[in-house]
């Protein structure tokens, strides 16, 4: 029986390189299974679930999406993103706009702290002044 | 000085190295790390280079959003600032801030942040911050993208540019400017002269367009991702070598520190015994 040699490859490292029966992924259009000697394909994987049919059972992967490419003896599939990965993204996206926020509320505090300081230590440095011309004052 | 300061002086100082050194391997553990993580990501991005080299040859790319945006409503920039969480690691985050304010104009551009120190610089100098993804980066990636590209499809920023500082090698950084929107012509260029020599048709599904769309957008997020691990590594490096500066610092301290106890000990001791002759001398006479 002829055999796949499949490569899956997500940003962070290669994570599958073994050889296969046979193996169905989730496309735009419906599934493909791809088995030895199929046509030369490059194609876009949508979010679901890989099947693959190893020498020695069957394995299953969840995927959020990327791309395959065979020419009929490797398959190399790249694993643009993670099962979830959007719903994941918005919870990150919304996270870091709040922080951002805090930040700027945060530096505004900071601010006025420091404006609030320098009118303390001026009105401070008037009130020195002010006494010591009263005493003048007096001396006179 | 008093002996006694001395002596104190010497213990806390080379506590103050032992932290540093523990500091410093810590750091060479990490830099190591992240350059592996750099490498193993390594595959994925030339297959996905040589995926768009086979199909570009197909297609016209001037439709696509990306090289050229289409409806500006802002002539502003968004920046993406990588910075490090933490200090501690020698002129790192002040070369980028340097870098930074030569290149950019503050107050025509949008941030987002990665790095809490880029954050504060950038709050400080009152820019403005959209987004900042300081906690847990390396699993933003796509969230940052994701974010920048909002950004710039509706038309709120003319470009999108990355500011990091790129690791070279152990002993070496640079702060380095990427623009990532619009995609600069210049890789169209050369993915055709490569697509050329390829050999035998692909059956592209669902479309050559749709797919390259899909295509360039992952190679985006590529772009930021080594960003990412760029900076990384060059931060932990950058930390790594101002920590063994620091060591080798106290090291010389301890040195002269040791040599100033022994010789006001031995002042002590010659004053004693200068005592005692004296003594004795008067003690004989009498």
């Amino acid at each position: 029986m002829d055999i796949l040699q499949l490569k899956i490859i997500t940003p962070k490292k290669v994570i599958f390189d073994e050889k296969i029966y046979s193996l169905t992924a989730p496309t735009l259009d419906g599934e493909i299974t791809i088995l030895p000697h199929h046509i030369t394909l490059i194609t876009m994987l949508v979010e679901g679930i890989i099947k693959i049919k190893r020498l020695t059972g069957e394995d299953y992967l969840a995927i959020g999406g990327g791309y395959l490419e065979t020419d009929g003896f490797n398959v190399n599939i790249l694993v643009s993103s993670a099962y979830g990965q959007e719903s994941i993204n918005q919870k990150l996206i919304e996270k870091a706009i709040e922080e951002a926020s805090m930040i700027l509320r945060k530096s505004e505090d900071k601010q006025q702290r420091l404006e609030a300081a320098a009118l303390l230590r001026r009105s401070l440095i008037d009130m020195k002044l002010l006494r010591k011309k009263k005493r003048i004052a007096v001396n006179i | 000085m008093n002996i006694r300061i001395v002596r104190k002086k010497i213990k806390s100082v080379s506590n103050v190295k032992k932290i540093t050194n523990a500091m410093q391997l810590v750091a060479a553990v990490k830099m190591k790390k992240s350059q592996q993580k750099a490498r193993e990501g390594e595959p994925y991005r030339l297959h996905l280079k040589k995926i768009i080299q086979k199909i570009s040859s197909k297609i016209d790319l001037n439709i696509s959003a990306l090289f050229k945006v289409k409806n500006l409503v802002s002539n502003r920039e968004l920046v993406i600032l990588f910075s490090s969480n933490k200090g501690l690691c020698g002129a790192f985050n002040f070369n980028i801030f340097r870098f930074l304010t030569k290149y950019v104009n503050i107050s025509e551009s949008d941030f987002i942040t990665i790095g809490r120190k880029g954050a504060e610089f950038i709050s400080k100098l009152g820019g403005k911050i959209v987004a900042d993804f300081s906690k847990n980066s390396s699993n933003s990636v796509s969230a940052i993208f994701q974010t920048a590209l909002n950004f710039y499809l509706e038309g709120r920023c003319k470009s999108v540019k990355l500011i990091y500082n790129k690791f070279i090698s152990t002993f070496h950084y640079e702060p380095t400017e990427e623009v990532i929107l619009p995609l600069p012509r210049k890789i169209d260029i050369d993915l055709d002269i490569k697509a050329l020599s390829l050999k035998g048709e692909y059956v592209i599904e669902p479309s050559a367009n749709i797919l390259l769309e899909r295509l360039l957008k992952s190679f985006i997020e590529e772009k930021i991702r080594g960003a990412l691990y760029s900076s990384d590594a060059a931060e932990h490096s950058s930390r790594m070598i101002a920590m063994k500066n620091a060591t080798d610092n106290a090291q010389e301290l301890i040195y002269n520190l040791i040599l100033q106890r022994n010789k006001l000990r031995q002042e002590k001791i010659t004053y004693e015994l200068l005592d005692m002759i004296t003594a004795k001398e008067l003690v004989e006479k009498n």
